[in-house]
């Protein structure tokens, strides 16, 4: 046996294999376009199973009758190839296309259902200005009617503008607000019959397969009324506040005004008889009135020691009046700091040593001169110093340290005592404050005197500062400029370790 | 000695073959470069058979038979890769 004998037998097989398959090949009913490809599929293997056949027979030398007809049929493979190809390739394009229109069908629902639930009203305005789209609530708010599929009629008796009472209907509106604003956000009135307003935040937005020129656009607006509304009801609701407030501030300030005429009248006042009552009690005591006896003497030293604390009150509450007024003078003046303090020092001696304190004072004689009010700051040292006496109990220490650099100097009087639980640090410094529920300060605090202190700082260009923890203490640091300047106040939280 | 029918089946398919390129490069089939060599191969039988004709007759002869072989094996790979492929879209 020849190899081409060979070959034609394996050419039948491989051929008959291959319509076997085809024949095989299950069909689509969805799909009929497949059958006719399949027959030629089959007819195409069918050529050359035949033409194998022919020759195998011919070779084996059993017959010859099939070969006069191979020319005939053999012609026939390549048209049949063709035409296979082509229509799978028109089989696959339909293919395609039908499930182009699947997924453009599926997108179109999805985006109906998006814009139909949409919160906001969505139209499309075409280049010739009618709207060709308009979901539900944007056929509301515009009050459109659906005259046809794709074209929607504006009413004539809704108004569109940019402003309430405009005189625009909605078509022209519409018309306008592309031609000014063909992509942005705007404001505009809805107005139907009947005088229901709406408010529109309108964003426009251009096709992006529009012509160039003013194309088709969509337009998406959210009714904002309610917001507006609100928007204006708050700032009226503001306005009449602010009112309430300014007549009302206006109120306290003539009230304040004359509670505190009325506290310096009554101090004045008050400052005269009590200091007849201590002058009479030290006549009394001196015995130029007769004698007296050693109960009456105890007496009278009690009603002098009471007339004089009733008096530093009465002293103090004239003080904070005349500040609060400015009506406190300042008289500018160099003084050597270090001096001064030592001054301030002696003169507290005596009341520190009856309190049973260690007192200290690092002063440095080079701390040399700043132009304060030397009385006023006096006074200041003594509050804080009365203060830090009252808060400490005996056996405990105060420390009074002062440093200076160009500009400033800083005046440190710190102390062992009960301290000033953090909730009270603010109010500290504030007329009164200090009265309220102080655990560890002595009765005689009348609530002032640190008050005084620090809007006498305050007068002076300086600061006061505090810090404070209870049980263990408070420090109170004045800072002033060697020139003065005019400053505000601070306040603040940890405390400080004080200096030997 | 060559033969009308064997130029004519060399010719059309040599005219043919561009077009049925052009649809056949898109098409996504399973089995595609069986269906591509066995087609090439029955274009090279055809050569061989016209070349027969006038030069070492019974090497192109052998040739031509060969190549139909072959191609029968190429479609019978080219039909296995629609048939398993169809059955595992059938079962998705």
């Amino acid at each position: 046996m020849s190899a081409i004998a060979v070959a034609d037998g394996l050419s039948v097989i491989g051929f008959g294999v291959a319509l076997l398959f085809f024949f095989l090949l299950p069909v689509d009913p969805a799909r009929p376009y497949v059958r006719p490809i399949k027959a030629f599929l089959l007819a195409a293997m069918g050529v050359y199973v035949f033409v194998g056949i022919s020759n195998t027979l011919e070779w084996a030398g059993i017959t010859k009758v099939l070969d006069p007809y191979e020319d005939y049929v053999e012609v026939l493979f390549i048209p049949f190839v063709a035409y296979i190809v082509y229509a799978m390739a028109t089989a696959q394009q339909l293919e395609d296309t039908k499930r182009g229109s699947e997924l453009l069908r599926d997108q179109h629902e999805l985006l109906s259902s998006i814009v139909d639930t949409s919160p906001a009203g969505v139209l499309v305005v075409a280049a010739d200005g009618k709207i060709t789209f308009a979901n539900g609530l944007a056929q509301d708010v515009l009050g459109l009617r659906e005259a046809a599929a794709g074209r929607f009629l504006p009413p004539p008796d809704v108004r569109f503008s940019h402003e309430a009472g405009g005189v625009t209907g909605v078509g022209e509106g519409l018309e306008e607000l592309l031609d000014r604003n063909p992509e942005g956000r705007v404001l505009r009135f809805v107005e139907h019959p009947g005088g229901r307003m709406i408010v529109i935040d309108v964003r426009t937005e251009p096709l992006p397969f529009a012509a160039p020129g003013r194309g088709s656009a969509v337009v998406a607006f959210v009714d904002t009324t309610a917001q507006m509304r609100y928007r204006q009801d708050l700032e009226e609701a503001v306005e009449v506040r602010t009112e309430e407030l300014i007549e009302l501030n206006s109120r306290l300030e003539v009230a304040n005004d004359a509670k505190r005429e009325f506290l310096t009248r009554m101090s004045h006042e008050l400052r005269t008889p009590l200091s007849s009552i201590i002058g009479f009690t030290a006549t009394l005591l001196a015995g130029y009135a007769g004698d007296t006896s050693a109960e009456q003497k105890k007496q009278l030293e009690a009603i002098r020691a009471s007339s004089r604390q009733l008096l530093g009150l009465v002293d103090e509450v004239l003080d904070i009046s005349l500040i609060e007024a400015g009506r406190q003078i300042v008289n500018w003046a160099p003084v050597d700091v270090g001096m001064f303090l030592r001054g301030v020092y002696d003169s507290m001696s005596p009341i520190v040593r009856e309190a049973e304190i260690d007192v200290e004072l690092d002063a440095p004689g080079s701390l040399g001169e700043a132009v304060t009010d030397e009385d006023k700051l006096a006074q200041v040292l003594r509050n804080l110093i009365s203060h830090a006496i009252r808060s400490t109990p005996a056996g405990g220490w105060i420390r009074i340290v002062a440093r200076g650099d160009d500009g400033s100097v800083t005046i440190t009087v710190a102390d062992s005592g009960a301290g000033i639980a953090p909730e009270d640090l603010d109010s500290v410094l504030v007329p009164f404050g200090q009265m309220v529920g102080r655990p560890g300060v002595r009765a005689q605090e009348s609530g002032l005197g640190l008050a005084i202190s620090h809007d006498l700082v305050d007068l002076l260009g300086g600061e006061i500062a505090v810090t404070s923890e209870l049980d263990r203490g408070s420090t109170f640091t004045v800072t002033l400029p060697r020139r003065p300047r005019p400053r505000s106040t601070e306040v603040s939280g940890a405390p400080e370790a004080p200096s030997p | 000695m060559f033969e009308e029918s064997e130029i004519v089946d060399l010719l059309m398919a040599l005219l043919l073959t561009p077009i049925i390129w052009l649809s056949f490069r898109t098409l996504k089939l399973p089995g595609k470069t069986w269906f591509l060599f066995g087609y090439f191969v029955i274009m090279v039988a055809y050569a061989c058979t016209v070349a027969e004709g006038y030069v070492l007759p019974d090497l192109f002869n052998a040739l031509e038979h060969i190549g139909y072989a072959l191609a029968g094996a190429g479609f019978a790979g080219g039909a296995w890769s629609m048939l398993v492929e169809s059955r595992r879209a059938a079962q998705r």
